[in-house]
């Protein structure tokens, strides 16, 4: 056996032929490609060992990503472009790894690490009918967000309802437009408690509804490192 | 992106499990459609998680895609939320790969594996702008084919289904395009495919011949219309598996289906003549794959996969000669993978506890066995010899080495079948449930799966009469009041269902106007409990010019002609009465073949 370990955080992108790919999905496609790669993981001890990767928050059904994040520990000595070549060969088109580095020994998990998420939320210029004037609407609806103290939003969950406060954990809201549409820049913070996601955050404050929201590009673009 | 292409991505955001129908999984086939001659699209009338699961998909994807000039796509069922999505939005039944319009191809091909399965297939017809009925369709339309076990009675879908490729596909398809392609070189007529597609070994073309019946209704021959036609279609079958191609580089899904593995056939056809079992019949005679096939198609296989776990499939693979050498193999071989092992279809005449310690290297979970009946003297009957002692000391050793669950197949209401012989049934399961509770404590479970017995056509029980809706009702009542075990679970198929299928199984092409009816009325996904409404089915039955009450077709007499005696599975009538005689007689031993 090969006691040697490291452990290499991947960061990588999933395209648009991949955007429908679900979580769970995504990390049990990672894990074959790494089969695919013939990279010896490390695997956990005990009755069902399983390998040792850790991701970073779960990205929904539908989104893309510039910029998800993948702990693996490796159990062969291989500096991180390596492992980062290697994965490139073997993902599924539209998954490409975009970074590889060593984990310093004692940093917090991957999924502790993450405190915030940034997302654009793009809706084409098909999907905001009326125009200028809906345009305007849009600007107004932006300004008036900005002015309120508190917007709560609530979502129900098998009989459960979960509030959350858009001024305290949207700590950048922001849209631009042009001839294509429009595109909303949404930062999240992220919190055990639960946090809104970004079409969440997108219908409270302008008042889109739901067929609108399911034809945008939603694009995780960033991510946030707490300083801990 | 094309204006299709769009409509498509964005209403896949409003359906449960898009990742379904995106395709572009590791492995899958992207050839130019411009620079490809012929383009076929394999069509799995059932959801994605089912249709990949099956392997005579990925085999015929495989040698199409291999082939020169030929394009191959796939296609499976729209669950029921993208179907209401599609209809209201104009999109066309799509490949996965493309994402082409189903219409666009030339051929399309279905998978016909149950026939509970008939209403999708005229379903995603209609779903792709293509007539449900052959006799409706013009000249653009794709090429309709079929193959699979349904096709060895193709008649109740005879008139939606141009030619069914009958016995092993893996050549006979190449066949097929060949006759195609130099038809449509030929620039003739369809008529003209039809008969050329005839000559075809294999292929039968329902539309070349014409049903008799008599006064009363019941089938009376099947006449060819052209003097070209085969009197006897005479199923395909692949000599030397080792020279059969096979995928090396199979597609791996990114949604969990339901054989989530590597599968590498071991073996087709069984060795067993339990004489309930079509399987037996229509895969026969018993053929092994080389272990050194097995092992370079394995090798291969993971490394183009890269999947975590292998199964070896064959209706019974324990009966491979070399099944322990293989299951050695892998375990010594890919140590470091942390493979696990799994063998469908269990016997327990031949298993051993020694396989059973290889298998499943990571996870002990469930093993599956099929008794079918619930004692020796039934078990003897039906040609499925395999006794208590044997059965309860593999299940004590499985309980022993760490196994919690262990799954039982049972029939009910097979021939000769008696209250005793499910008292047995219960017997047994009880004390395997016994031995459980005693080595494996609580956990242990014993699932047990009951069916109803369904006669099938070119099995020796043809011409058994099945049990009413109400008789086995009452035998599931029994074992449910007898089964009270902590141990054990017992589930049961739908009566109604079963008969429909057994219904269809033998039904004439009649038949085919339900399926058009129920299917107009709204039938879909029948093998699924959630959507099964049997009450569409007796309309549509009743709708029909059908001369029997719903699910009630007498069974034919020894003797009788028989709606699909035009297909030869190469197993003689004669030797089927004899071992449906030995049912009777209970001289089970002597008549083996």
């Amino acid at each position: 056996m090969c006691v040697f370990m490291s452990l290499v955080r991947v960061r990588y992108r999933k395209g648009r032929s991949v955007r429908f790919i679900s979580h769970l999905d995504t990390a049990r496609a990672l894990r074959r490609a790494l089969n695919r790669a013939g990279v010896a993981v490390a695997f956990s001890q005990g009755f069902s060992p399983r390998p040792k990767i850790s991701f970073g928050p779960p990205l929904a059904v539908g989104h893309l990503s510039e910029t998800e994040y993948v702990d693996i520990a490796v159990a062969e000595p291989m500096v991180a472009e390596q492992l980062a070549e290697r994965l490139n060969a073997t993902l599924p088109a539209g998954m490409d790894v975009m970074w590889a580095g060593k984990v310093p020994a004692g940093s917090p998990s991957i999924s502790a690490a993450i405190t915030e998420l940034e997302y654009t939320v793009a809706l084409h210029s098909s999907d905001v009918s009326g125009g200028e004037e809906a345009l305007r609407n849009l600007h107004h609806a932006l300004e008036r967000y900005r002015a309120v103290e508190t917007l709560v939003v609530e979502r129900e969950r098998k009989g459960r309802i979960q509030r959350f406060d858009l001024k305290q954990q949207v700590p950048v809201l922001d849209m631009n437009s042009g001839a294509q549409g429009v595109e909303f820049v949404v930062r999240i913070s992220v919190s055990k408690g639960g946090f809104p996601k970004p079409e969440e955050v997108v219908r409270a404050v302008f008042g889109l509804d739901e067929e609108q929201m399911k034809g945008a590009v939603i694009t995780r673009t960033d991510v946030g490192f707490g300083s801990a | 992106m094309t204006e299709l292409l769009q409509v498509i991505e964005r209403t896949l955001a409003f359906v449960s499990k898009p990742a379904r129908y995106v395709g572009n999984e590791v492995n899958s086939v992207h050839k130019d459609w411009e620079n490809s001659e012929t383009r076929v699209l394999l069509a799995f009338p059932d959801i994605y998680e089912i249709g990949m699961s099956h392997i005579g998909l990925r085999i015929l994807y495989h040698v199409l895609n291999e082939e020169p000039g030929v394009l191959c796509e796939r296609a499976f069922a729209p669950w029921t939320d993208l179907e209401r999505l599609m209809r209201e939005r104009d999109i066309p039944l799509f490949s996965l790969e493309s994402w082409r319009p189903a219409r666009d191809f030339d051929i399309v091909g279905f998978s016909l594996q149950y026939e509970i399965g008939y209403t999708n297939v005229v379903n995603m017809l209609d779903l792709a702008g293509i007539a449900p009925c052959s006799a409706d369709r013009d000249k653009d339309s794709p090429l309709i084919i079929a193959g699979g076990p349904c096709a060895f009675n193709p008649e109740p879908m005879s008139r939606f289904i141009e030619a069914f490729i009958v016995g092993d596909g893996e050549r006979a398809v190449l066949d097929v395009i060949a006759a195609y392609r130099s038809w449509k070189k030929g620039g003739n007529a369809r008529q003209d495919l039809l008969l050329d597609l005839a000559k075809v070994d294999g292929v039968y073309v329902p539309a070349l011949y014409e049903a008799q019946y008599d006064a009363s209704g019941r089938f009376r021959n099947l006449q060819g219309l052209d003097a070209t036609v085969p009197e006897v279609i005479t199923k395909r079958t692949i000599d030397d598996l080792d020279a059969a191609p096979y995928p090396t580089a199979p597609i791996v899904p990114f949604v969990e289906i339901v054989h989530d593995r590597l599968a590498v056939e071991i073996m087709r056809g069984c060795p067993g003549s339990c004489r309930f079992c079509q399987a037996a019949a229509i895969y026969s005679p018993a053929r092994e794959r080389s272990r050194e096939t097995v092992q370079e198609l394995l090798s291969r296989g993971l490394e183009s996969t890269g999947y975590e776990e292998i199964s070896l499939t064959a209706l019974s693979s324990t009966d491979h000669s070399e099944i322990q050498n293989i299951v050695d193999w892998v375990r010594e071989h890919f140590a470091e993978r942390h493979l696990s092992i799994s063998l469908p279809s269990l016997r327990f005449d031949s298993f051993s506890a020694d396989l059973a310690r290889n298998i499943a290297l990571e996870k002990r979970t469930g093993l599956t066995f099929a008794p079918e009946a619930g004692n020796e003297r039934l078990r003897h009957a039906v040609n499925k010899k395999i006794d208590d002692a044997d059965m309860l000391g593999i299940v004590e050793s499985l309980f022993g080495l760490g196994w919690t669950a262990i799954k039982l197949y049972f029939m009910v209401g097979l021939p000769t079948e008696t209250r005793e012989d499910l008292e047995g049934l219960v017997g047994l399961a009880t004390e395997m449930a016994r031995l459980g509770k005693r080595i494996a404590g609580a956990r242990a479970r014993i699932n047990v799966a009951v069916s109803a017995f369904i006669p099938k056509p070119h099995t020796p029980y043809q011409w058994e009469q099945m049990a009413s809706e109400d008789e086995l009702n009452e035998k599931y009542r029994f074992l449910r009041s007898r089964l009270r075990n902590r141990q054990i679970s017992l589930s049961w198929r739908d009566t109604s269902l079963a008969r429909l299928e057994a219904a269809f199984a033998r039904g004439d092409r009649r038949l085919g106007e339900v399926v058009l009816k129920a299917w107009q009325m709204g039938s879909r996904f029948d093998a699924w409990s959630t959507e099964l409404n049997i009450d569409i089915w007796r309309k549509a039955w009743a709708e029909s010019a059908i001369p029997f009450e719903f699910c009630q077709v007498p069974p034919p007499s020894p003797g009788d002609p028989l709606p699909w005696q035009h297909i030869d599975t190469g197993i003689t009538t004669d030797y089927m009465m004899k071992q449906r005689e030995a049912t009777y007689s209970g001289c089970a031993f002597s008549c083996h073949l």
